[in-house]
């Protein structure tokens, strides 16, 4: 149960933000669909940026351990901030791609 | 573009797989070391590896705390004479393996017992800096306590340097609850020890 009530919250709200859309906002039902589409290319191109931000990271990590005196951890990349950085380096690209 | 919106497609399955099914359970549950302390043996030291360190006031940090304790229940259980913490350096306060050490002698392990390893950044170092403080006591063999994620790679690179190497025996237990954060939580670690493996078999450390 406790599993299931952030997916069971998250369909209410998504079904009820759809109904407000529709009736309030005077929002096309029909487009829901490329709605989608374009939250899956954000969410693919976010992934992609998380890809490449880790291909960059580490490299860079090792580097400046063995040419300086620095330490740097890799442990690093696995802050939670690396993907929410991802995310906005993805909405960003979506939007531009779009304007 | 479609290319896009497939691999979003698939990395949101792939996300509501982890977060809400047993499936990273399972997954961290295959990759824990089989190779645990059973029946009557017996190791010649506890080696604890460092995790997490110490806060800015000096006060272990969650994942520290928890090996730091596995570390004396095993010694308490007789497991080994000798217990050996280790750490990272610290800049000014209290370093990991010297707060660990205090938080044994104040849980009734004699100071015979405790070793106390300040000098390492990574589990290499880890593994080098451990095995020339052993092996002037003549000790081989070795149980280590460690993240269940991180163990089989400290595993191998302890084994390396020259160590005979049992698993802690509180690892590899299969635990299919939690919750979707935690369940992510060891995603991330999973993916990090993956890529940590790949490096280490590159470089050599094992």
């Amino acid at each position: 149960m406790d599993q299931v009530f952030l997916l069971l919250l998250t369909a209410t709200t998504s079904l009820g933000a759809v109904v407000l859309g529709v009736r309030a906002l005077g929002l096309s039902r029909g487009k829901l669909k490329m709605a989608g589409h374009c939250a899956l290319e954000l969410v693919g191109a976010s992934v992609v940026f998380f890809v490449l931000n880790l291909v960059v990271g580490l490299p860079v990590i090792l580097a400046v351990r063995a040419l300086t005196s620095q330490f740097l951890s890799v442990y690093l990349l696995n802050d939670l901030m690396l993907v929410a950085l991802s995310t906005l380096q993805g909405l960003v690209f979506c939007c531009w791609r779009r304007s | 573009m479609p290319a896009l919106r497939r691999l979003g497609g698939i990395a949101l399955v792939l996300l509501f797989l982890a977060a809400f099914t047993p499936f990273v359970n399972l997954w961290a549950y295959w990759l824990a070391p089989s190779r645990s302390i059973a029946g009557d043996e017996s190791a010649e030291a506890i080696v604890v590896l460092g995790a997490g360190g110490v806060t800015a006031a000096g006060v272990l940090t969650d994942a520290s705390l928890r090996g730091a304790f596995q570390g004396i229940t095993l010694y308490r259980r007789g497991v080994a004479p000798l217990v050996v913490f280790s750490g990272s350096r610290a800049d000014g306060a209290l370093d990991e393996a010297s707060a660990r050490a205090g938080l044994a002698r104040d849980c009734g392990v004699p100071n015979s017992a405790i070793l106390a390893s300040s000098t390492s950044r990574t589990t290499r170092e880890e593994a080098v800096h451990i095995r020339a403080l052993l092996v002037a006591r003549g000790i081989n063999r070795v149980m280590l306590v460690a993240d269940a994620a991180g163990l089989p790679r400290a595993m191998r690179t302890f084994e390396r340097v020259g160590f005979t190497v049992l698993a802690d025996p509180s690892t590899g237990t299969l635990d299919l609850g939690g919750g979707p954060e935690d369940r992510l939580s060891l995603l991330r670690q999973i993916a990090i020890e993956s890529i940590a493996r790949v490096y280490y078999r590159l470089a050599g450390f094992y």
